[in-house]
């Protein structure tokens, strides 16, 4: 291939208010190549700038006609007009422009392809797009061509030489009918809404729509190039429905974005000046903007529309349309005629046009050397599907794939299934050896950790750091995988746990107040007893209960007989919450509780506004809620829960050994050590939910030697001066307990009674109204 | 402080501590990728490698993950409109529009960009806001968090695309939905129907990926070809930073009110991003484009949902008071280390507070570099064929909602959310609204209920924070009215360039049947919500029973609407159809017609001609083509016709869906994919055969290998149980 540069002469007209490159076909067809790719080639398109090209980068000057002199009787001149894409690598044929319609006649002349007349030459041109022969007129009055520039239209500052257009028997030149679904109106269905529009076809297919279906309804003519905007794309969706009724597109997506043309019509504005006197106010869309003049053949359209009764246009005249109209365009108002000669509709208006340039454009595309081969280029499309220029037939898109026969999908589809399920079957077992735990070591096991609570939390933290560490005291140092089965607070995971976990050792369930309490309440949520789970090790935690100084409390004994009581902030009742509750239960403190708070932290900081009074901490976010306050003297610590010692006496946390306990706090109060069944359920809950927070559980049935593992393992652990180093603060102070007197602990502090139990429903029932189902 | 800043910074010289940086980057942009996995998932996986680790590289890798787990989800977002998290679906509405015109990279440039101005902004401000988070935080009491949570969902009803009664009744529906488990004040079961799995609340992944995932694929899984408009490969980096520098007031302003958002521990972030969504519009001169694809509506929110991680991990410091699971997460690793967080951590730690400046900064810039560069490849999803994505995402976006419960039934609530998530996208619904309502409707309630049960009567009302989150709720609201009232004065409905008839190539079936039976359906849920909270005890039904009287009554506004939108107009496609019955008969009638009666008065009587219209329609390509004939669509469902509707498609599409979840319930889902994913993309997408197996086997090796590299179970079939 080599880089050959042809020629293509041409002359640059204006004609109307659209400006186009007018060439010879002849000189075109020498070029040996697709016209649509000479014609993109030459107007430097695609590119929406068209710097490479003499297109104008807007649509009225991105526009070409090609002339050929007729042989046939009747005609003298054959004209196609082209809409060349400016970023679209697209050349549309679709429909005729009558502005550029204007420029035929004069070429015509000046070729010497007609004869003038003395006074008026008359040139039979015919349009190839839609077939439609145009009456041409120009002044000769000497009967030379010497055209003179002595006429202004709208939308042109400068005067050009005057061109009659008269269009012969517009009607229905594209789909047969003038009215091509019949009615004057249709209702379009345009997203599901409908839109009233007259599909007509004269001159070239129009969609017209009222001012107020277009969304322009009381808008001054002057705001409507603007204000259409918002409503273009709507409008371009009408224009397609459109296509769609008139039978020019299959699918509104596959309309041609020139063909058919929308316009909008509206009563003439009663204020407007009387130079801009008119029937009739039209805005046109043209590739889907607003367009400031009229196109000539919208004008034919629109007189007709005029004349035909019900159409949008004749609605909006208000007054039965005579044989002239006066039609306002954003650009001025123009005249239009409508008349019957020699028994033939014709339907004109009249144009200007001006010789702007003649050229010789270098046409820049790499040729084949010898000529005959195709497409030289691989980003120039296939012009097959663009070039259906005679008849508009807009499916150019790609065709859907074909469907795949029955066979191909059975073959693939059972392949893969096979696969699939053979993965299933047999994969578990190979990926997954059973379990060895009782040989004395874990070596090519993992702990799989079950945590029923979310990612991130203090119990999550707690659980993931003891797993990683606690693998590595395990004989074989078994993998860690921990899994979060978040859900039902906590419920959720205990119970599939409970139902469905492996009794060998390898399966651990995290337990925590949350899910502890449910359990102790017996409610009917609650699958999993820790009755019958085993347990491996157990972390405690404390905590203290204080209060807002500035709701006048200073120390315990002015929880009691106060004139106003003290606001807790909860969580919910049925939570760790509870333990607290049954405190001030037994002290008789005078409180109130509000529940629904998301959290400890939010409750801190709540009290810190003054909306609640009192609240309690747990030892391990002590330091960051509560430390800093009590030393400003904004809050009073009252009280520390406390912990269970080995005989279940409640007795100073190690972690707050100047703080009293709340059985010390009762006796403060009351004068006697505390007793009886408040005492009891206080002391339960306190082992529950504190001393024995936190615990790692195995089901009940793993092998003996495999439990004793794990427990010896942890206990280990437990005291390692190094483990204790790096775990000081996640323990917060509380050893974990492994050791061999765990179990019967255990089993002791997790032994709820009756009565207990029965105190406890009675107290969410009675002060706070909450029944356990 | 400008010591330890300075030595904070020199430490990150350090290539390990880099590294680590990186991977964290690294690792939060992949789990941002993957919609449902998100912050969570780098928890997850992250949180086991720090134990062990000296705090400096533990950090820098947390902070890593932490700061660009909000720039990667955008991407999910803008490309296929399924938002893997609440925040994201702010920038879906303007970035999958932009996409949708085939300006998928113009809308991740921007939002990458400002992704990354906002971490570094919220850095900066983390530094800055340190001295004035504890005044911030202590003037913000549970009538302000109550007010930000409404001002949250009515933002987004007001400001999303569309009708702004729909807009309410989807977050209306949205707040329902979330009010589903138990009550945040009396721990009841609320519309659990006795199931424990609905105990805990719908999970946020299934209810994001089930309203926006689903809907989406079942509303284009007709496509078979790729979008038809045209990728934008025009322009460079240059120009996108350009633009994007057009935008920087956007930037800051999101920036700031994403931190600010962020300091307010509970509600913040979410109900943040609307508020920078918000204001954007608010100030906006030009509204028109906002919902199509306006850059100021991916800027502002974008760049506030990474701040707010910045802000976010003030009170996760200062107070130890985590505003999500990421920081929750940051928190469990600081106590591991002895960090106590607490105002103290200013004095005790300013070389690790600075670190986590530094890093927040850096990784934000790197993830945004990161994601800058792989614009181009991702942007060309686009062309892909919509079908042959769904196949993957269906897969995908199942096993993202399978991680946070691990339980079957999420992905049943899931797909039914599909459903509606479709009903409400074709009737012209915002799903965004939706979404919020869902998220909020917990802090929602919990907020009021403290507000109700700590102040006297209104006086909660006259807080001065209060009044100024009621005078922005109720201002606009005026303001519209007025405006409302001057338009129809004047006849000039320019104001409100959505109008409710507006088509919308988004919502095929408004102002059809499907819509007024959407209305219809919201109504009975509404009422069915009041029987059923009838029962709950005082404190439990208050909010659920005000939610569902005013959902009642928007409800009933909006059927009152429909109907009367059905009223005035003639029922589609009857009009085209007894013209083309009988063409001339018609044609003189309809002309002689005085000029309203052609349109106006066809509807009373479009019940009758309905049955002609639909045999026409058959016979006449040109009137059968529109697929989103609506008046014919609800009757097409059950009747074949010539070319499948949209409508059709959708429904197929989910029963697809529903077959997959069959298979997985029965066989796993390892061997589920196998069979679902070629026989989709054959069937369905009618891809080439070739692309069906590689594609298929390539899922295949990655759902093996994926669990043992993330933190990621498969959902187990009744087979696998049996085998076992």
């Amino acid at each position: 291939m080599n880089n050959t540069t042809l020629t293509v002469p041409t002359v640059w007209m204006r004609g109307g208010t659209s400006k186009c490159w007018v060439f010879e076909r002849g000189d075109l067809d020498a070029t040996g190549l697709p016209i649509d790719d000479v014609l993109l080639r030459l107007y430097g398109s695609p590119d929406p700038r068209q710097v490479d090209g003499v297109g104008g980068a807007t649509s009225t000057t991105s526009k070409a006609v090609i002339l050929s002199k007729s042989s046939e009787p009747g005609v003298d001149v054959e004209y196609t007009f082209a809409q060349v894409g400016i970023d679209e690598n697209k050349v549309d044929w679709g429909s005729n422009c009558g502005n550029c319609s204007a420029v035929v006649a004069p070429f015509a002349l000046e070729k010497g392809w007609v004869q003038p007349q003395r006074g008026e030459t008359l040139v039979r041109a015919r349009n190839t797009n839609t077939g439609q022969m145009i009456l041409q007129r120009v002044s000769t009055p000497d009967g030379q061509w010497d055209p003179q520039l002595d006429t202004t239209i709208p939308g042109v500052p400068f005067p050009g030489t005057a061109v009659g257009l008269g269009f012969v028997d517009p009607a229905g030149r594209t789909t047969g009918r003038l009215l091509p679904t019949g009615n004057a109106v249709d209702a379009l269905p345009v997203g599901g809404a409908e839109v009233q529009a007259t599909l007509l076809d004269a001159g070239a297919p129009l969609v017209i729509v009222s001012a107020e279906t277009a969304g322009l309804g009381g808008v001054p003519f002057e705001g409507w190039s603007l204000e259409v905007l918002p409503e273009l794309e709507r409008l371009d969706a009408v224009r397609r429905a459109g296509a769609v009724a008139m039978g020019l597109a299959v699918t509104p997506e596959g309309a041609e974005r020139a063909i058919p043309k929308l316009a909008i019509a509206g009563p003439a504005d009663p204020s407007s000046a009387a130079s801009e006197r008119a029937d009739v106010q039209i805005m046109m869309l043209s590739m889907g903007n607003p367009h400031p003049a009229l196109a000539i053949t919208g004008s034919v359209g629109l007189t007709i529309a005029a004349g035909t009764a019900g159409t949008v246009v004749q609605r909006a005249l208000g007054a039965p349309a005579g044989e002239d109209l006066q039609i306002r365009t954003p650009a001025g108002t123009i005249s239009t005629w409508r008349r019957s000669i020699d028994g033939s509709d014709v339907v004109g208006s009249t144009r200007t046009a001006r010789v702007l340039a003649r050229a010789s454009l270098p046409l820049a595309l790499p040729v084949p050397g010898t000529g005959a081969a195709p497409m030289p280029q691989e980003d120039l499309v296939p012009t097959a599907p663009f070039r259906a220029s005679e008849e508009p037939s807009p499916l150019a898109a790609l065709a859907e794939p074909a469907r795949h026969s029955r066979r191909t999908v059975l073959t693939a589809v059972g392949l893969f299934a096979a696969l699939g399920l053979g993965t299933t079957i047999f994969g578990g077992s190979l990926l997954n050896p059973a379990a060895t735990t009782e040989d004395g070591d874990f070596a090519g096991e993992t702990i799989q950790m079950v945590i029923p609570l979310a990612e991130g939390g203090g119990t999550d933290t707690w659980a993931r750091f003891i797993g990683s560490e606690m693998v590595h005291y395990i004989p074989g140092t078994p993998g860690f995988a921990p899994t979060n089965e978040a859900g039902g607070e906590g419920i959720t995971g205990s119970n599939h746990f409970a139902t469905s976990a492996r009794a060998n050792g390898t399966e651990v369930l995290v337990s925590t107040a949350s899910t502890v309490v449910p359990w102790v309440l017996g409610r009917d949520a609650v699958k999993y007893s820790f009755e019958d789970l085993t347990p491996v090790l157990v972390n405690g935690t404390g905590g203290v209960i204080y209060a807002r100084t500035a709701a006048g409390v200073g120390d315990v004994t002015d929880l009691v007989e106060r004139d106003k009581p003290l606001v807790f902030g909860g969580i919910s009742a049925t939570g760790l919450d509870l333990t607290t509750l049954v405190a001030f239960d037994l002290l008789g403190a005078d409180t109130t509780a509000t529940f629904g708070f998301e959290g400890r932290g939010p409750v801190n900081l709540a009290l810190q506004r003054g909306e609640v009074d009192i609240d309690y901490t747990t030892t391990s976010s002590y330091a960051s809620a509560v430390e800093g306050i009590a030393k400003e003297g904004k809050a009073t610590v009252l009280m520390s829960f406390g912990q269970l010692d080995a005989g279940g006496n409640v007795v100073r946390d190690p972690n707050f050994p100047d703080v009293p306990t709340v059985a010390e706090a009762y006796e403060k109060i009351h004068g006697q050590a505390p007793s009886g069944e408040k005492f009891e359920a206080y002391k339960t809950l306190l082992g529950l939910t504190y001393t024995y927070q936190k615990g790692l559980w195995v089901p009940q049935g793993t092998p003996e030697k495999a439990v004793a593992l794990l427990r010896d393992s942890a206990h280990a652990m437990s005291e390692d001066q190094a483990f204790n180093g790096r775990a000081d603060k996640i323990l917060g102070g509380y050893p974990i307990s492994a050791d061999e007197t765990l179990p019967e602990r255990v089993a002791e502090a997790y032994t709820v009674s009756d009565s207990t139990k029965h105190y406890v429903q009675r107290l969410l029932h009675d002060t706070y109204g909450i029944t356990v189902e | 402080m400008l010591d330890s800043a300075m030595a904070a910074l020199a430490s990150l010289a350090d290539p390990a501590l880099l590294v680590m940086l990186l991977i964290g980057v690294i690792a939060g942009l992949v789990m941002g990728l993957i919609p449902g996995l998100g912050g969570t998932g780098a928890v997850a996986i992250l949180l086991p490698v720090t134990f062990g680790m000296e705090p400096a590289p533990a950090l820098a890798l947390l902070i890593g993950a932490l700061a660009v787990v909000h720039t990667s989800d955008t991407v999910s977002a803008v490309l296929l409109g399924a938002p893997g998290s609440a925040s994201a679906s702010v920038t879906m509405l303007d970035g999958y529009s932009m996409a949708r015109q085939g300006q998928a990279k113009r809308a991740l440039s921007l939002a990458f960009l400002s992704s990354m101005a906002g971490g570094v902004i919220g850095a900066i401000g983390l530094t800055l806001a340190i001295p004035l988070a504890r005044p911030l935080v202590l003037s913000f009491a549970s009538p302000e968090l109550f007010m930000l949570t409404v001002l949250g969902v009515a933002l987004a009803a007001v400001l999303s695309r569309g009708n702004v009664v729909k807009g309410l009744v989807a977050g209306m529906l949205g707040l329902l939905l979330g009010m589903v488990g138990t009550s945040p004040t009396t721990a009841e079961e609320r519309f659990t129907f006795g199931s424990l799995f609905l105990g805990d609340g719908l999970s946020l992944v299934a209810v994001a990926l089930g309203i926006f995932g689903l809907a989406e694929i079942a509303s284009r899984a007709s496509q078979r070809k790729g979008e038809e408009a045209p990728i934008t490969v025009t322009g460079g980096w240059g120009s996108g930073i350009r633009e994007w520098l057009t935008h920087w007031t956007q930037v800051i302003r999101g920036a700031l009110i994403g931190i600010w958002a962020g300091v307010l521990p509970g509600v913040g972030a979410t109900a943040g991003t609307w508020l920078a969504y918000g204001q954007a519009v608010a100030t906006a001169k030009d509204k028109r484009k906002f919902g199509k694809g306006d850059p100021r509506g991916i800027v502002g929110p974008e760049s506030a949902n990474n701040s707010v991680e910045a802000g976010d991990l003030i009170p996760t410091l200062l107070f130890g008071i985590p505003g999500g699971v990421p920081s929750a997460m940051l928190l469990g690793m600081l106590l591991t280390y002895g960090i106590q967080p607490g105002p103290s951590i200013i004095n005790d730690h300013l070389d690790l507070m600075y670190l986590i400046v530094w890093s927040f900064a850096i990784a934000s810039v790197l993830g945004a570099l990161f994601c800058f560069l792989t614009v181009r490849p991702l942007a060309s999803l686009t062309k892909v064929p919509f079908a042959v994505l769904a196949a993957g995402l269906v897969a995908i976006m199942l096993l993202g909602s399978f991680q946070e419960g691990g339980q079957l039934g999420d992905l049943w609530v899931m797909l039914l959310l599909g459903v509606a998530g479709w009903v409400l996208k074709s009737t012209g619904f915002p799903r965004a609204p939706f979404l919020i309502g869902f998220v909020l409707a917990i802090p929602l309630e919990r907020y009021y209920f403290l507000t109700d049960s700590l102040y006297n009567g209104l006086d909660w009302m006259l807080r001065p924070g209060t009044l100024v989150f009621i005078a922005i709720l109720v201002l606009p609201i005026l303001w519209n009215i007025f405006k409302w009232f001057r338009a129809r004065r004047r006849l000039d409905r320019d104001d409100d360039p959505r109008l409710e008839a507006a088509g919308d190539s988004e919502a095929p079936l408004q102002n059809s049947a499907w819509s007024l039976g959407a209305a219809a359906a919201a109504l009975a849920v509404f009422a069915l919500s009041l029987v059923f909270s009838a029962g709950f005890s005082p404190e439990a039904k208050l909010v659920p029973q005000l939610i569902g009287w005013f959902g009642l009554i928007l409800a009933a506004a909006l059927v009152v609407q429909e109907v009367r939108v059905r009223r005035r107009r003639p029922a589609p496609g009857a009009a085209p159809a007894s013209a083309a019955t009988v063409p001339l008969a018609v044609a003189p009638a309809g002309g002689a017609a005085v000029p309203p009666a052609v349109g106006g008065d066809a509807g009373p009587a479009g019940t009758g001609p309905r049955s002609t219209a639909k045999h026409a329609a058959t016979g006449t390509v040109s009137l059968a083509a529109p697929a989103t004939d609506s008046a014919s669509a609800p009757v097409a469902v059950e009747e074949p016709s010539q070319e499948p509707s949209d409508t059709r498609f959708a429904f197929k599409t989910f029963a697809w869906m529903a077959g997959f979840l069959v298979l997985t319930a029965a066989i796993g889902y390892l061997a589920a994919v196998t069979i679902f994913v070629p026989a989709f993309l054959l069937v369905v997408a009618r891809a080439r055969t070739k692309t069906a197996i590689i594609y298929t086997a390539v899922l295949y090796v990655v759902l093996l290998v994926l669990p043992t590299l993330l933190p990621i179970e498969l959902p187990q079939g009744w087979l696998g149980q049996f085998v076992s």
